[in-house]
């Protein structure tokens, strides 16, 4: 049987925590979920977040740099965010969310959006409210403890590690690059995971 | 009020919550009204296949 190569080996995703998920899963991540572990913990589907992570850059190439928004309040994601940002063109929005970012053009932290990548659904909700409200796509990092309503685009990962985290960014940022032809090879992304790990 | 329907129901795009993006794989645009979108709604590129959220 032939298989498909993935993004980075499958011991890097396995190395970095990609795969573990939590004890709790609903059923929006039901498809996403490979196995369980006899303690309980739900493992992700390496395979399908290899996938996601390359549909998501894809999609994310697609629209001006500047008019993507990016937000974490998740401390291990501020770094990872921060990168993928810097490299991408992206607004980032590490920390705390400001109220009125996308809603409130008389805010000083107004930014016009087109479409927003949180990295937890359940801790960046207030990201998520406003980017309903103002009607723009969400593409989100879920777990296996995430409901995923009002996100456009799943992907399937764990977005508690602070390795999985830097895993997970680095790829999107290189990925992206690709997508957008400014890099023609994964030799030619001169950034490492280790750019990307937030500091213990 | 966006002009289309939603790639999912049919419905059209009226009520606040209602989001079109392109298909990551061949650029289509798809659009997703609310109701879809808060029950977790598969949808479907009908130019390329790829399944959604």
């Amino acid at each position: 049987m032939e298989e498909k190569k993935l993004l980075v080996p499958e011991e890097t995703y396995i190395s970095c925590g990609a795969e573990i998920g939590t004890q709790q899963k609903t059923a929006h991540m039901k498809p996403f979920i490979a196995k369980v572990r006899n303690d309980g913990l739900y493992l992700i589907n390496i395979e399908e977040t290899d996938k996601r992570i390359r549909s998501a850059a894809k999609l994310l190439a697609r629209y001006e740099p500047e008019k993507v928004i990016v937000a974490a309040v998740r401390h291990y994601a501020r770094k990872p965010i921060t990168m993928l940002s810097q490299i991408c063109g992206f607004k980032a929005m590490p920390g705390r969310f400001l109220p009125g970012t996308l809603t409130n053009p008389n805010s000083e932290n107004y930014h016009e959006a087109d479409i927003l990548l949180v990295n937890d659904p359940i801790g960046d909700k207030q990201a998520m409210a406003e980017a309903i409200k103002v009607g723009i796509p969400i593409v989100a990092l879920c777990d296996t403890n995430n409901e995923t309503r009002f996100v456009d685009f799943v992907i399937p990962v764990n977005n508690k590690g602070r390795k999985a985290l830097a895993l997970t960014y680095w790829l999107l940022a290189r990925e992206i690059l690709k997508a957008r032809g400014e890099i023609k090879s994964d030799e030619e992304f001169q950034y490492s995971i280790e750019d990307f790990e937030a500091e213990l | 009020m966006l002009e289309g329907r939603c790639i999912s129901c049919g419905r059209g795009l009226v009520e606040e919550g209602y989001a079109q993006f392109p298909c990551p794989e061949c650029g289509y645009i798809i659009k997703r009204c609310a109701i879809c979108r808060s029950q977790v709604a598969v949808y479907k590129c009908p130019e390329c296949g790829f399944e959604g959220p």
